[in-house]
């Protein structure tokens, strides 16, 4: 039996004896459990060895678009910097033949941060905290295909201290670790795709009907409100009028979604702050990958979103600031 | 009853102050240690035979791939390197009086000069058993009870002779003395007191350098990072595996004299002293520029500056040196980029829109420009831009 067809028997079931808002994280035990043995393996073990059993050869990791051996560096490079690493998988959703993940990565950097032929960054004895989300395409083999990386450079660089540090820490889900299961999964799929169209329509008054008023959203510039995340979002189209944010996968499962996407546009309007003063543009173009989780509400609603992408690039690539880092690869990004 | 209290206090107390006699006896001890340790290993292990290893100081223990040949019992003795699969030494501990000290004699297949091998502490060696150059090297994990004897494992080749290896799994080419020390499961380090590292096709690091490298959690080492100073903890580590080839008379401290012939006293070590302008030292036989930073709590570089020093080993007997207090060069300190952290971001960034931020530099040799600001970011500013622009532009 083919793993949708048993996800398809097993929701009729639930449908048939109404135990809704069950947690469901049973319905998909094996791929679900895989997705966060890989994690634990690799991240708060350190045992790369699952690299090789449980990933394709022809593993793609994006951005970087880097291959198995460069996941094995940078899994080894964050356990020699910090050798009491954790890993705290805090929401997996499997969809088909994708699972998402958003991991919190915990360790104390009293080991130099090694990348190869680069010169190493001191350890500052800090506990180092970051957010990642990560989302996976098994193939048919039952083996990781691809990898989308949710990561941001100038959080972990800061808190490393060779950047200057925002001080953000990150906000742990609520409802953590249960998937709630309240019966509308393909209704938050829809609301999710909805919002992007929204978003590239400037049709501001969707987040209005589709989100919460208490709604939160965690960004890694920090947490905004409703109201605050709208007036954010149009003040970035205002400064890049051919903004677009769009859809390449969605995972969605119970109470949660998480969307891949790319955003897009270019810098040639004034960014205007809320006191009408503005930051000139400088004329580059934006191209980056980003991944959200939203969490739904029983109405449907979402309460709460979790969005990652590289901040470092963000502003590097608006031409907002330069970074010159003769010591560390900076993860190139596509179209920077 | 009365007195039985007293005289039940008095004890408390004596025995209280034994115990801080004793535990300060301890923290000397470690000097002591290393000491007598090395003195042992000079004179079990110097003129070892070629392809041979041996016991230098308790505690080692071998593993043999032969039934024939015994393991170890007792320091000074020696069995083929052929027929050893592993061998490990102990960490030291001040109370047993132990600190593993081996010495193995390997000849690499492509060559007919050998390469010492030394293990010190709490370090193993293990040899592929078809390729004999190939090594399998762990030192330094998991601490030691005295900072003065550290864990290592260590290679020396031949005089001008360059040894090609594969150590963790990776081909190297080794010249000269070179320590590794594991920091952690997947954490290693290469320390180069004179001659050279290099990674086939990878970085270089000559003396007085690190490279910084990443295992897996078999010991496989991944990658190395480009080479940096050494630190002073590095420089300290260096000093004293320099000394035990010294004792074995495989290495010349000092150019002039042999330090063999005029032997540092051995349970006597030199007191520290402290550097500064002002503070000179004359070179005494047996002493090296790593033993002299050591003692006024200098570095190697800060003297070899202050004397015009361009060569280390060229120090003679006599001789006068300027010992200023050097700053630690390496890494090992925090990044300065990092006081930035909770540097005093104005609630009141000037609004004056001509200023153009200078380049802020953060990091070693990282640096931020942010004229894509322009100086345009006023007071009241969204969060977003407006702490971006504290932080990285003010």
């Amino acid at each position: 039996m083919s793993l949708r067809k048993f996800t398809l028997v097993t929701l009729l079931v639930m449908v048939a004896v109404g135990v809704f808002s069950l947690p469901i994280a049973n319905a998909q035990p094996t791929l679900k459990d895989t997705v966060t043995n890989i994690i634990n393996s690799i991240y708060a073990t350190g045992d790369i060895s699952v690299i090789d059993t449980q990933f394709a050869p022809t593993f793609v990791r994006h951005p970087a678009e880097t291959d198995i051996n460069a996941l094995k560096i940078s899994a080894l490079s964050l356990r020699a910097a910090m050798p009491d690493l954790t890993a705290a998988t805090e929401i997996v959703l499997v969809e088909g033949s994708f699972a998402a993940a958003r991991v919190r990565l915990t360790g104390t950097f009293t080991g130099e941060f090694v990348s190869p032929n680069a010169l190493p960054i001191a350890p500052n004895g800090k506990v180092i905290e970051f957010a990642v989300h990560l989302l996976y395409r098994f193939d048919e083999a039952g083996k990781i295909a691809e990898e989308w990386d949710g990561f941001d450079n100038l959080n972990f660089l800061g808190q490393l201290g060779v950047l200057p540090s925002l001080g953000f820490t990150p906000v742990a889900p609520m409802q953590y670790p249960a998937v709630v299961d309240v019966g509308m999964s393909p209704q938050n799929k829809q609301l999710v795709q909805g919002y992007f169209d929204a978003f590239n329509q400037a049709n501001w008054g969707y987040i209005d009907t589709a989100f919460k008023a208490d709604f939160a959203a965690h960004n890694p510039f920090g947490t905004l409100d409703r109201a605050g995340m709208s007036a954010d979002l149009q003040r970035l189209r205002g400064a890049l009028p051919d903004l677009t944010e769009t859809v390449t996968q969605v995972v969605t499962e119970g109470n949660w979604t998480a969307a891949l996407y790319t955003i897009k546009g270019t810098f040639t309007g004034q960014y205007v702050n809320a006191d009408g003063s503005s930051i000139p543009p400088t004329g580059q173009p934006l191209d980056l990958p980003a991944i959200t989780f939203f969490r739904f509400d029983e109405q449907g609603l979402v309460a709460e979103s979790f969005e990652v992408y590289d901040s470092l690039s963000f502003l590097t690539q608006l031409g907002l600031i330069t970074v010159t880092a003769p010591i560390l690869e900076i993860t190139p990004t596509p179209g920077a | 009853m009365r007195s039985t209290r007293f005289t039940f206090l008095i004890t408390v107390c004596v025995l209280l102050l034994s115990a801080k006699t004793l535990l300060a006896q301890a923290e000397l001890d470690c000097i002591t240690l290393v000491e007598q340790a090395l003195t042992s290993f000079g004179t079990n292990c110097a003129d070892l035979d070629s392809g041979m290893t041996c016991y230098g100081h308790q505690n080692v223990q071998a593993e043999t791939n032969s039934t024939n040949t015994s393991p170890f019992s007792a320091p000074a003795d020696q069995i083929p390197l052929s027929s050893v699969a592993s061998l490990a030494t102990t960490g030291a501990n001040p109370a047993t009086g132990e600190w593993g000290l081996a010495l193995a004699n390997m000849i690499p297949a492509d060559t007919t000069e050998s390469v010492d091998i030394i293990l010190m502490g709490e370090a193993e060696m293990s040899l592929a058993p078809t390729v004999p150059t190939s090594l399998q090297l762990k030192g330094g994990f998991g601490g030691s009870g005295c900072a003065e004897a550290p864990s290592v494992a260590a290679i020396a080749t031949q005089p001008n002779t360059v040894a090609s290896l594969k150590i963790n799994g990776v081909d190297m080419n080794a010249l000269g003395l070179v320590v590794f020390q594991q920091e952690s499961a997947n954490a290693i380090k290469a320390l180069v007191y004179n001659g050279s590292l290099t990674v086939v096709g990878g970085a270089t690091a000559q003396g007085g350098q690190t490279l910084a490298g990443v295992m897996d959690n078999n010991g496989t080492i991944l990658f190395w990072s480009a080479a940096r100073p050494s630190t002073e903890a590095e420089t300290r580590t260096l000093i004293v595996a320099a000394d035990a080839l010294s004792r074995l008379g495989l290495i010349e401290a000092t150019p002039v004299p042999p330090p063999t012939a005029t032997p540092l006293p051995t349970s006597t070590p030199l007191p520290s002293a402290s550097c500064g302008s002002g503070v000179t030292h004359v070179v005494q036989p047996g002493e090296n520029l790593f033993r002299i930073a050591l003692r006024y709590g200098t570095s190697i570089d800060a003297i070899s500056q202050a004397n015009g020093i361009t060569d280390i080993n060229q120090i003679v007997v006599g001789q006068a040196l300027v010992i200023p207090c050097g700053v630690d060069n390496g890494s090992s300190s925090v990044a300065p980029g990092s006081e930035n952290t909770g540097s005093e971001p104005t609630s009141e960034p000037s609004g004056e829109a001509t200023a153009v931020p200078p380049p802020a530099t953060v990091g070693p040799g990282m640096t931020i420009d942010c004229t894509g600001f322009n100086g345009q970011l006023p007071p009241g500013a969204p969060p977003t831009f407006q702490d971006l622009f504290n932080q990285f532009c003010q």
